[in-house]
């Protein structure tokens, strides 16, 4: 097995807890079950694995009524589900420049949207998204934190906002679930929308969206749920309305395991940690002439994700020589977010990204600065 | 001792409300609802004594009816 450097955590994470992957294995071998169809004990037992990863989750996000969060595959889906759910009569959207294609290419699809940019460390002024209100404006949807930049928005302003508007607010949370706070009640949050396996720790395969009371969804995909088999309506009863089709228990089960893991060790000290070890990297980076690292200093207001750019050098060129000639795995382009591009001024040639997780530490971070630096050095050797 | 069901929209629910009642040492257990008029709904299933007990959950889990079983067959007695 080639030892690699992996720092594209805000993709997947990589390593999981090792919980998390023997809940996988022991859930596969022994719980393959159809959660919530039919009578066995199978059966009943995949529904009350699939309850309980809820109930963790519900204690994470402060949620009052777990019965309220549904699993997907992944954000994108849940994004899909909440955003077609809100808008599926009409109606306008508000996103921001920061947000992902999983929400930039579905409100798009729907065609009645507004995007406010955000300034250029990447930051979204609350104000701008009221000065963005329709008369038709139906939903507010944020990203929580930057999947290019690391900024963290200022969610509950928006909510806020969103709340004396009477508006309903979508939270994209999949790179802050896990290790920035988030608390559905008091930022005023509707729909949160959460990657598994990326900050949260879980395997691939599991994402999930909270609705919350004030959010009247319509359902985006109809199936099978295992209840009401006789009427051709999909149920509308919550989480059956979004759980169209089998779900995936042992991934599941995994990931109800990551959560443990993360409320154990305590999401604000897992941030803690990959903030040091962004900070260590942008004040090394900061130091290296021709490499501009994207967003503001304040790490506050960062979570974990790092990323720079390279004078003279495509950034998917930095990234391939990190891979190759050092195995440290980063991400060069767009990161499927085109506008955040645009808005940190790097729409041209993309940036490098790095993002770190609880299992990375202060080599890593050695590691990639002495790599840019040697790329660097090497690049001015031949122009010069 | 006659048991009854207290039949819920979604096995979710079922799931919680038999932890409730787990929580609260009574014996509770989910089911695939018996003649499901809806078609396929699940049931916590516990004895009749705890009837007042399930019917104060009535709204918190969306219960939609109580069903009692016996040697004759199941009635709806909600
Ligand atoms: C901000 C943001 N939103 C949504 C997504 C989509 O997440 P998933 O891969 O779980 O569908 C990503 C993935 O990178 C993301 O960074």
């Amino acid at each position: 097995m080639v030892f690699m450097i992996y720092l594209d955590n805000p993709a997947t994470t990589k390593r999981k807890p090792l919980s998390v992957v023997t809940s996988l294995t022991k859930n596969t071998l022994l719980n393959s079950v159809n959660a919530g169809r039919g009578g066995h004990k199978y059966s009943i037992k995949g529904a009350k694995i699939v309850t309980d990863t809820a109930d963790k989750l519900a204690k994470l996000f402060k949620i009052s009524a777990p019965e309220r969060i549904a699993f997907t595959q992944n954000a994108t889906l849940a994004l899909n589900m909440a955003i077609n759910g809100i808008l599926s009569q009409g109606g306008h959207a508000i996103v921001t420049s920061m947000e992902h294609n999983s929400v930039l290419r579905p409100v798009n699809k729907l065609g009645n949207y507004t995007v406010v940019y955000a300034d250029n460390e990447g930051y979204v002024n609350p104000e701008d998204i009221k000065a963005a209100i329709k008369d038709d404006t139906k939903l507010i949807v944020c990203t929580h934190a930057s999947n290019v930049s690391g900024s963290i928005q200022p969610i509950a302003e928006i909510g806020k906002i969103a709340r004396a508007n009477g508006l309903i607010f979508l939270v994209d949370a999949a790179q802050s679930a896990g290790t920035v706070d988030i608390d559905v009640d008091a930022m005023c949050i509707d729909l949160l929308a959460f990657s598994g396996h990326k900050s949260l720790l879980g395997p691939l395969g599991t994402g999930g969206l909270y609705v919350g009371e004030r959010a009247r969804l319509e359902p985006y995909i109809t199936g099978g749920t295992g209840s009401l088999s006789k009427s051709l309506t999909q149920p509308l009863t919550l989480p059956d309305m979004l759980h169209s089709g089998t779900l995936n228990t042992p991934a599941i089960a995994a990931l109800g395991r990551a959560v443990d893991f993360i409320l154990k060790k305590g999401s604000s000290k897992i941030l803690a940690h990959e903030r040091l070890l962004a900070e260590n990297l942008i004040n090394r980076l900061d130091s290296i002439d021709g490499v501009s690292v994207l967003g503001g200093r304040d790490m506050n207001k960062r979570n974990g994700t790092v990323a720079f750019t390279v004078d003279g050098m495509p950034s998917e060129e930095v990234s391939r020589i990190l891979a190759v000639q050092y195995d440290i795995a980063t991400r060069g382009g767009w990161h499927c977010a085109y506008l955040a591009h645009k808005t940190l001024g790097t729409a041209r040639h993309g940036a490098v990204r790095a993002g770190f997780s609880y299992y990375n530490s202060m080599y890593d971070v050695r590691a990639l600065s002495y790599a840019i630096s040697d790329i660097v050095k090497n690049l001015r050797a031949v122009h010069f | 001792m006659p048991q009854i069901y207290a039949e819920v929209g979604s096995i979710t629910m079922a799931t919680r409300l038999s932890k409730e009642l787990s929580a609260q040492k009574i014996k509770a257990e989910v089911i695939h609802t018996p003649n499901s008029t809806s078609g396929c709904s699940y049931s916590v299933k516990t004895d009749e004594k705890y009837k007042d007990i399930l019917t104060k959950y009535t709204a918190r889990y969306k219960i939609k009816r109580i069903i009692k079983s016996d040697s004759d067959g199941f009635y709806d007695i909600s």
